[in-house]
Order: structure tokens, then C-alpha cells, then sequence
């Protein structure tokens, strides 16, 4: 009996010892490895990395997209921050600072274009060349979204650095880059919907460096492929969401509101699962540039041609419907209202929705209150100016591009300013840059309501201003 | 060290602690498309003093009594940033707390609107490095009497001084249209440009608790004990407004300095009763 309990003993201590040999690998035989990190090796051979690199840049221009469209359309005259968490400060564009609330955050416009535009470059200069996979449509692609990280980041900042501890580069500097990428992206790829994309974002890039020839040839390139094409950054409701949804569709608390003007525009996309796509780059904005292109060159009759091709074009997009709960807390909500752009325009009928319930229609794409008529009975540059840009603010609503017409540039981040010893606060960029044409404080957004004479009177008609100061605005016109 | 046969007991530490490599999630530059990374940057330095008092100041054939005094004294100052560039801590960017050098950990960077020569406000504010979310002060206060060797009562103290806290409770009644928030912000200002009134002083004392226990004399019943306490007695001294200055709704993993006060909810002041019987 003791010899057995000896043996019994004897065999429990020869288990126990192969156990903690064996160690974790007999509880959980499996190779432990890590997908998330981003292993050496992949400096040497990146093999399959061109697969997930472009998924990463389209989720992070959608991404970018997403945050320029609500952050400058408040900062615009489109919208009012009525009740967000967004920066109270945005609706008053001369006190928006480096460390604004939202301009300051990783989450935010500056942080996710350079996060772009950064990804692209790693993908250029370590994946895909060490990716015996990666094809000519991978550079293509790749080249397309760095120069739209560029072209948007000229659009809405003065100067940034586009490398780690970078110089500071001024946006006339840098949209030679933007454009030498979309260039590259072409070379590598002129068919398809690349050359059309391509094709959009040159002549939208020529004319924010005020290369008028260039800017026109390109436009009338991308006319030539095709009539219609839309461009989106594109989002789901589980991975990446549109969040403008979140203020202008699902409102919990009135959040975004139009100006009076643009009311019959909002919201633009109609979704509660705020998965609807924003246009990026699509065919009116070719007609529209002939038109300011044409405009400058005192031919006035090509641009009104050129405005009623977009008009046209606006009115065979897409609509939709939606039922609007809205309580437009301290806006028009009757549209018995009529609305005048300022104090001395016209009074016009149709640009105020009746909320609260009501069905409306709308323009996922474009939409305009301009007519053919109206564009007709115009006769002066100043006044097709005025039209036109009314036209690029309503057919390019809620896509995060009125800010960059109105002039203004936002400052970097702080974090830019902070990391890089190369900036210092106050230097060139590093303050929010507002033209002197643009109202005081916030009144680029004020109007009044009145009820007995049914009329909302805006306070200034910015697309006025912008004409009286066209050669400011418009490089076309320097 | 003791004195008056131990009647009256005095502890004292001294305390200068200097962190080296301390780990910090330090924001990348934007441009690099990295956010933040983990690195061991910097110097911080820790000094002060921790005093106790106790002393039992009676004590007759009927009567006893003793109380304990406690203080600690905290000066946190960021020595050094090790090159590195200084950065927020995870916060709200409206009024972030600051890694600065020459200041304490989570110092806040706050818009203080200017007046002009006779006191009224420009509509222009400057930006400054302001307070510190750590207590520079805190302690602790006890008492504890017992009557005819069958009754005790005893109370305690408790307190926190020289700090201040983002008041967020305040920030959302504002947003709402409170009326006691309505008009914290001056005219000319918004909610970030004078982000200096969402920052509060968050001094506080509190008695925590106050109770007295009878034990019944043998004569009656022996072994049994009756008892009552009231908890979270009272407050003094809070000069936060509509927030318990002691509760930080928003704590941040890597450096958890508090100074941000949500919307949580103090604890309820309990009133006990207890009977214990000892077979």
C-alpha cells in the first residue's frame, strides 16, 4: 500500500512538471500572432499590403470629407450652430483659434486631412513598391486620394507642413503638388472613372492656383468623358458614418440650421442611419468654372451658355423625400414666407419648406433656385457673378466648399503648431485668416422675421459682397 | 514620537520625489497621421509634508476623549518635458488640462476675457496656463469621546483645498438655457472665449459621519450594543456651483488628475440604527 501511494505521488509530480513545461503551449496550442501591429518586415517585402492600403485611404478620405463638410459649413453662411457640441466659436470665423474645440481635435478637419494625405504617402513610398502585387490601378488610386488631401487642405488652410516636422508650406506652393499627383494618377491610369476623377479634381485644383488655361481644359477634358458623373466618399452605417446626418437629418436638438436662403437645400441628405454619400467631384462644377472662366474673360454670353448647361444638368439630378419633424426652433417655418438675399433685393417666393411633419423633397446631388430666366435677364459681369456664385453655394451645398469661395483660411491645429519646432504661435498660418469683406462677429447668418409682411430679410447677401470684391475672391479675376 | 506617556502622538514625513520617464500618451505631430504614442518623456517632481496629530486631551474615570489631526501638502510641478513638445492630456479642448514645463500636471489652459481701464470687457480674451486639478492641500479631522465607559460618539472630517475643477454640469445647464447658467458668460463672449468661468475653485469639507454607540449595562442584558451614525452630515466651504467639487466625472487613463466635474451624483446622507448582540 505505501509503495503504491509512493507511486501514486511519484506520477502527479512527473504531470505537474510536464504541465509547467509545457507550458501555455498545451492549455492553447496555437501560434500567438498580432494582425493589428505593423510588423518589420513589411519594410522589406509588403506583399498583399496593397489590398488594405486602399481600403484605409478611402475610409480616410471619407473620413476627411466628412469633417470638412460640417466643420466649414458652420464656420460659411450655410449654417448656424443652433445647439451642437460643435465650437460655439465657429460661427464668428475671425475668434476661431489653433485650440478651438473642434479645429484643436484629433477627430477633426486638420488631423484627418493630414492623417490622408500621410497615409497616401506611406503607401506610395513603402507599401505598394515592396508589394509585388500592387498594380498600376493601386498607384492610381493611391497618387488620386494624396493630391485630394492636398487640394483640400489648400482649400481650407493657408499653409501646413505635408511631412513629420516639416516646413510650413503655403497653399500656393502646395497645390502644385496636389496637382502633380492627380497628374501622376492620370499617367498611370488615364481610363475610366480615374480619368473623370482625375480630370474634375485638376480643374477644381488649376483654378485654386489661378491657372485659368489649365483649369478650362481640364473642366472641358472631363465634359468630354462624360455628362454627369458623380464622385462620393462613401459611408456605412456600422464602420463610418456621415455625421452632418447627425446634425442636419437626425437634429436631437435643432443642431444645424440654414440660412433662410437655403432652406428648400436642407437637409441635403436624408438618411437616419446616416449612411448617404457627399459628392466630392462632380460634372457641374466643370460648367460652372467655364462659366467663371469665361466671366473674367468679358465673354458673358459663354458664361451664361455655361451656367444654364449646370442649371440643366442640376435639374435632371436625383431627388428624394423626407418627412421633416423639425421644429426649426427660431427659424422661418412657413413657406408662405418669402426671402429677400438682403434688404434691397427682391422678395422670392418657394425657398422656405413648412416643416414640422411635412413631406418634403430633397437633392442629394444639386439643387438651385436660379432659372434660366433669371441668368437671361442679367447683364452685368458683377451681377453673372453674384448668380454664379449663388449657384456654387446651392449646388455644392453641405459639401464643405463655401467656406474656401467666402475666403476664409483656417488656422493649423494647435497640435501642428506644438509638435513640429519648426512652428511658432503667431506665425503665417497659424491665425485664422478672414478677408475684410466678411462681416462682423456672426452676422454672415442674421435675418429677421416678418411675420405680417410674410418676408425673411437677410442681413448681408455674401454672394453680393463676393461680386463687389471679385478680384479678391476669384484668381481668375487677378 | 509620543508624549505625555503617549497621551499625545506626532507623526511628520517629508516627502521630494522626483518621476523620471514618466509615461504620458504624447500627441504625434499631425502630419506624421499618427495620433498619440506612448512615451516615457519627462521629469515630475512631488514634494510636501504629511502631519498627524493625536492627542487624548481627557480622560477621567467617567470621561474620555481623543482627537486625530491629519494634513498632507502635494506641490506637483512639471520639471521637465525632455524635449518633447508640451501637450494636453485626454480632456475637453474648450479647456484642456496642459503638460507644461513649470507648472503642475493637468494645469489648465483657459480664455480670460480683458477689461479695459474702466472695467469693461473688450470682447478680447487671453489665453494663460491657470490652476491646478491636485489638491494642494488635504486632510482629515477625528474626534471620538466615550461617556460613563458605556457610550462613545465619534465624528469625522474630512477635507481638500487649493484646487480647481471644470465645472461641466454648468456647461450643459448653460447650453440648455438654465437660468442659473444663463448668463455666466459675459456679453461679447461665448462659451469658449471665456472658458474661465467653467473653472471653479474646488475647495471642500465634509463631515462624513457622526455616530454614537450604547452598550447596555450587563445588568440588563449583556452583550448587546445599540448604535446609530449619520453619514454625509454636512458640506462647507464648496464654492462650485450645482457640483460636488469632490466627485470627477471625467478621469483619463494614463494621468488621472481629475479636474473635470460631470453630472455624478453625491452620496446620499444614510441614517443607521444598529443592534449587535454578543453571545
Amino acid at each position: 500500500m505505501k509503495l503504491l501511494i509512493t507511486n501514486i505521488k511519484a506520477l502527479i509530480l512527473i504531470i505537474m512538471v510536464m504541465l509547467l513545461y509545457s507550458g501555455c503551449e498545451l492549455l492553447d496550442p496555437t501560434e500567438v500572432s498580432n494582425p493589428s501591429i505593423t510588423q518589420d518586415k513589411l519594410f522589406k517585402d509588403a506583399t498583399g499590403g496593397a489590398a488594405p492600403l486602399i481600403t484605409g485611404l478611402k475610409y480616410a478620405f471619407a473620413e476627411a470629407v466628412d469633417k470638412t463638410t460640417y466643420f466649414t459649413e458652420v464656420v460659411s453662411d450655410n449654417y448656424i450652430n443652433a445647439s451642437t457640441y460643435l465650437s460655439t466659436l465657429l460661427d464668428y470665423p475671425r475668434k476661431i483659434t489653433p485650440n478651438d474645440q473642434y479645429l484643436g481635435d484629433d477627430r477633426e478637419i486638420y488631423f484627418k486631412l493630414q492623417t490622408l494625405n500621410a497615409l497616401a504617402n506611406f503607401g506610395l513610398t513603402t507599401v505598394l513598391p515592396k508589394d509585388a502585387e500592387a498594380t498600376d490601378e493601386d498607384k492610381t488610386t493611391a497618387y488620386f486620394y494624396k493630391g485630394m488631401a492636398i487640394l483640400m487642405l489648400c482649400e481650407n488652410f493657408q499653409t501646413f507642413p505635408l511631412e513629420e516636422n516639416g516646413q510650413m508650406i503655403r497653399s500656393e506652393v502646395a497645390i502644385k503638388s496636389a496637382i502633380d499627383a492627380f497628374n501622376t494618377s492620370y499617367s498611370l491610369n488615364p481610363t475610366g472613372d480615374n480619368a473623370i476623377n482625375i480630370k474634375l479634381a485638376l480643374a477644381r485644383a488649376y483654378r485654386l492656383d489661378g491657372n485659368k488655361t489649365s483649369s478650362v481644359q481640364a473642366a472641358n477634358d472631363a465634359l468630354a468623358l462624360s455628362s454627369d458623373y458623380v464622385f462620393y466618399a462613401e459611408y456605412d452605417a456600422i464602420n463610418l458614418t456621415n455625421s452632418t446626418t447627425n446634425y442636419i437629418v437626425i437634429r436631437s436638438a435643432g443642431d444645424m440650421q440654414p440660412l433662410p436662403r437655403l432652406d428648400f437645400l436642407d437637409p441635403k441628405y436624408n438618411s437616419s442611419s446616416a449612411n448617404d454619400p457627399i459628392p466630392v467631384l462632380k460634372m457641374e462644377e466643370a460648367h460652372l468654372i467655364l462659366a467663371e472662366a469665361a466671366l473674367s474673360n468679358g465673354n458673358l454670353a459663354d458664361a451664361k451658355a455655361s451656367m444654364i448647361n449646370a442649371l440643366n444638368l442640376v435639374a435632371s439630378r436625383e431627388t428624394g423625400t423626407f418627412v421633416d419633424k423639425d421644429k426649426r426652433r427660431n427659424r422661418p417655418n412657413n413657406d408662405a414666407l418669402q426671402v429677400k438675399a438682403d434688404a434691397s433685393s427682391e422678395a422670392i417666393s418657394g425657398l422656405i419648406f413648412a416643416r414640422s411633419g411635412a413631406t418634403i423633397v430633397t437633392r442629394p446631388i444639386s439643387g438651385t433656385s436660379v432659372t434660366e430666366e433669371y441668368i437671361n435677364s442679367l447683364s452685368s459681369t458683377d451681377d453673372l457673378f453674384r448668380c454664379l456664385y449663388l449657384m456654387r453655394q446651392e449646388i455644392f451645398f453641405t459639401e464643405g466648399r463655401r467656406m474656401s469661395d467666402l475666403g476664409i483660411r483656417l488656422p493649423v491645429m494647435g497640435r501642428q503648431i506644438e509638435a513640429n519646432p519648426n512652428i511658432n504661435y503667431g506665425d503665417y498660418g497659424t491665425t485664422v485668416y478672414v478677408p475684410n469683406y466678411i462681416p462682423q462677429e456672426n452676422e454672415m447668418d442674421k435675418f429677421t422675421i416678418d411675420e405680417a409682411a410674410g418676408v425673411v430679410t437677410v442681413l448681408y447677401d455674401m454672394n453680393k459682397i463676393l461680386a463687389q470684391n471679385k478680384s479678391s475672391v476669384s484668381k481668375f479675376f487677378q | 514620537m509620543g508624549l505625555f506617556e503617549d497621551r499625545v502622538s506626532i507623526e511628520f514625513n517629508y516627502f521630494d520625489q522626483l518621476t523620471k520617464d514618466a509615461l504620458f500618451q504624447v500627441p504625434m505631430d499631425p502630419a506624421s497621421g499618427f495620433g498619440l504614442q506612448y512615451r516615457n518623456v519627462g521629469k515630475i517632481s512631488n514634494k510636501g509634508i504629511e502631519l498627524a496629530i493625536y492627542a487624548q486631551f481627557l480622560q477621567t474615570e467617567d470621561i474620555s476623549a481623543s482627537a486625530r489631526f491629519s494634513i498632507s501638502t502635494l506641490t506637483n510641478k512639471v520639471e521637465s518635458l525632455g524635449g518633447s513638445a508640451p501637450f494636453s492630456l485626454s480632456s475637453f479642448t474648450f479647456l484642456p488640462r496642459r503638460v507644461e514645463e513649470g507648472y503642475p500636471l493637468g494645469v489648465f489652459r483657459v480664455n480670460v476675457p480683458i477689461k479695459d481701464a474702466d472695467g469693461n470687457y473688450t470682447g478680447d480674451y487671453e489665453t494663460k496656463l491657470f490652476g491646478n486639478a491636485l489638491p494642494e492641500q488635504s486632510g482629515t479631522f477625528s474626534l471620538n469621546i466615550t461617556l460613563f465607559k458605556d457610550i462613545n460618539i465619534s465624528g469625522l472630517l474630512e477635507y481638500a483645498f487649493g484646487h480647481q475643477i471644470v465645472n461641466l454640469k454648468k456647461t450643459l445647464r448653460y447650453f440648455n438655457g438654465a437660468e442659473d447658467a444663463a448668463n455666466v458668460v459675459p456679453d461679447g463672449y461665448s462659451f469658449e472665449s471665456a472658458s474661465i468661468v467653467w473653472l471653479e475653485d474646488a475647495d471642500w469639507i465634509k463631515i462624513r459621519e457622526i455616530a454614537i454607540n450604547y452598550r447596555v449595562p450587563e445588568s440588563i442584558l449583556k452583550g448587546l450594543t445599540v448604535s446609530a451614525s449619520l453619514r454625509n452630515v454636512a458640506e462647507f466651504g464648496i464654492k462650485t456651483s450645482m457640483l460636488d467639487p469632490e466627485l470627477n466625472g471625467f478621469q483619463s487613463g494614463a494621468a488621472n488628475t481629475g479636474g473635470y466635474g460631470f453630472l455624478d451624483i453625491s452620496a446620499p446622507r444614510q441614517l443607521r440604527f444598529g443592534l449587535t448582540y454578543n453571545f
